[in-house]
């Protein structure tokens, strides 16, 4: 018997199972259980969701939805074409300094892996790659403790499982997608994270934090990444806001450990 | 402004310093070597990255891109069966890669070193970036290398002139070319300077020609200091006086430049030919131009041109040069490799 191929079958009835029940629980979640009594005014990394319905865009981040007291939804506007995704907060506990939340994300790459096995330019994988049919299951457990007035500490422990039907079997070695998408070539990747995030003043904030993934590639040996990340935010108005952020990916790839710094600049609006 | 900024802040590590420290190799169990005589067997030998006759995208036969890992080590194993076959005590490699997603990763020159009785190695990038965005290579590092089965010392990566006739973008992923030269020890023997290159090859704005001239002075600069010299490599171009430098029969890319054209390159290796020793002197080349070539992009076809060249300052053994193009020379090579090797003795000082 091939335990990979029933390991990946189960996997799948599993992640279809959910997909079609997660809708309705999201539903009777907010209905069933007390209302927390903290919000995050935007959209962060913290076990905190945002208020029952906020809408927050922007224009490189992910947009997020409030569609409850205890529910998030996030998705990236553009991303989202090429690599259909949707990602879903849920707040299981709220003791007031101390929160309790977990992240699912469920994302179809098979599109973005087809738009980038090409020749020339963009080509990040061989044009005649047999790109397979694939999913990938992301879920996170998030604890925050408030340690301070405003400024949370949040400890991140999670797992991305990639399933994948038919096709070759794609690494998608180019930095910062290498952890993201290293699933589909490896049973889990497991991951954690520490962060960090409040204001400043009235109108400067902040966001830190560390990621490690452990990744498992099937024809090496146990490979790993780290990630920090930090961001400033400027308050321009009470729904506006400008941030200015790095994010430095420090990988073991099969070349060796490399790293590499990305530098970015949002707009996101609340309304 | 986009070249300037990726040469500064290269986020994909591809860029090298003018002049560097070469990366050195060693077997891991060293191989007593017989006692140096007073002729050296020298060998030089594109290995096309250990992918045999695998048709890949970028000599137009093909589509492949990517190799498996059994696909590399059985194209390895027969490099290194030819390799042990001649026996060098030194051989120049151009395209060995070492660190490549195109040849699963493995470092061919350790592997080459632990199935030869070869014993020392220097390593100089010719291609290298974490990750090239462009049909699906990936992670690249490949480059030349000078093997020994004596020790060596001082290994030297000097860079080439980048061509300019790219875009920003492309220019900062493109192959950059070295001379890579290293001296070798031997007892009782003042050390001998060697000399490898990979001249460019796609260029129209004469980078190919000053790749050669930097080849030639760096050979120049070592006679004038009195050393021995051997130098050797893929040089691209042909020898003067050869009879047909256009039309190869393996000449499959149909853009509008065509890099096998050499009508305009006829006596870019005169210099060359004049001042030094070659493993085939030139006028025995140009009695016959067939029994020296060396190099097909056809896997079905045979030789058609000679692009491999050694040279030195002293004095090669007369009739000792050889092309090994064939089952006449101990066996098959056109499985190997898009290139064969060559190979010559030199008669110590």
């Amino acid at each position: 018997m091939n335990v990979g191929r029933a390991y990946r079958s189960a996997l799948w009835r599993v992640s279809v199972s959910a997909a079609v029940a997660l809708p309705t629980w999201l539903r009777t979640l907010g209905a069933q259980a007390e209302e927390p009594s903290r919000f995050a005014r935007w959209s962060v990394d913290s076990a905190l969701t945002t208020a029952p319905r906020s809408v927050e865009l922007g224009v490189f981040s992910q947009s997020a939805w409030g569609v409850n007291a205890r529910v998030e939804l996030r998705l990236h506007p553009v991303w989202f074409w090429v690599l259909p995704h949707a990602e879903a907060k849920l707040r299981w506990l709220d003791l007031g300094a101390w929160q309790l939340s977990s992240v699912h994300r469920l994302a179809y790459p098979t599109p973005l892996l087809s738009l980038v096995s090409r020749e020339g330019a963009l080509g990040l994988l061989p044009d005649t790659t047999d790109t397979p049919y694939a999913l990938l299951l992301d879920t996170d457990l998030l604890g925050s403790a408030e340690w301070s007035a405003g400024q949370w500490a949040t400890l991140r422990v999670g797992t991305s499982l990639g399933l994948t039907a038919g096709g070759d079997d794609v690494l998608l070695d180019f930095p910062f997608l290498y952890q993201r998408f290293a699933a589909l070539s490896a049973p889990a990747v497991p991951r954690v994270a520490l962060g960090a995030d409040g204001g400043l003043s009235t109108r400067f904030g902040y966001a830190l934090e560390y990621r490690h993934y452990f990744i498992p590639l099937a024809d090496f040996a146990l490979f790993d990444a780290n990630e920090y990340a930090a961001s400033v935010f400027f308050l321009i108005s009470a729904g506006h806001r400008l941030t200015l952020g790095g994010r430095l990916s420090s990988a073991r790839l099969p070349i060796g450990w490399r790293s590499h710094f990305l530098p970015y600049l949002d707009y996101q609006i609340a309304l | 402004m986009l070249s300037w900024t990726l040469g500064c802040w290269d986020p994909f590590h591809t860029n090298f310093a003018e002049v560097e420290p070469a990366i050195a190799y060693r077997r891991s169990e060293l191989v007593s070597p017989a006692a140096p005589t007073r002729r050296l067997l020298f060998m030089n030998y594109n290995l096309k990255f250990g992918g045999g006759r695998i048709d890949f995208f970028f000599d137009c036969h093909g589509d492949r891109v990517l190799m498996t890992r059994d696909e590399v080590l059985a194209n390895l194993e027969g490099l290194a069966t030819k390799i042990r076959q001649v026996d060098p005590a030194v051989l120049f490699v151009q395209e060995v890669d070492t660190n490549s997603k195109r040849s699963h990763f493995i470092d061919q020159v350790q592997w080459l070193l632990e199935h030869t009785s070869l014993n020392y190695a220097y390593y100089a990038s010719q291609w290298k970036a974490d990750f090239v965005p462009s049909d699906g290579i990936g992670a690249v590092d490949s480059g030349n290398a000078i093997f020994s089965k004596y020790p060596l010392r001082q290994g030297t990566r000097i860079s080439l002139a980048l061509r300019q006739d790219l875009g920003g973008l492309e220019r900062y992923f493109y192959l950059r070319r070295n001379l890579l030269r290293a001296a070798l020890e031997l007892a009782g023997q003042a050390p001998i300077a060697l000399l490898t290159v990979h001249t460019e090859a796609y260029a129209r704005d004469g980078t190919k020609l000053s790749h050669i001239e930097r080849f030639k002075r760096e050979l120049d600069e070592l006679t004038e200091s009195g050393q021995v010299a051997v130098g050797g490599g893929d040089l691209n171009t042909l020898p003067p006086g050869s009879e047909q430098v256009s039309g190869f029969d393996d000449s499959a890319c149909t853009e509008d430049y065509q890099a096998d054209d050499y009508s305009e390159e006829g006596e870019w290796l005169r210099p060359l030919y004049d001042a030094y020793s070659a493993e085939t002197p030139l006028a025995e080349y140009q009695a016959d131009n067939a029994a020296f070539f060396s190099h097909t992009t056809r896997s079905d076809g045979f030789w058609n041109r000679k692009l491999d060249y050694l040279f030195t300052n002293a004095e090669f053994v007369r009739g000792s040069g050889l092309t090994h193009q064939d089952e006449a020379s101990g066996m098959a090579t056109l499985p190997l490799s898009d290139h064969a090797p060559i190979s010559v003795s030199l008669e110590l000082p």
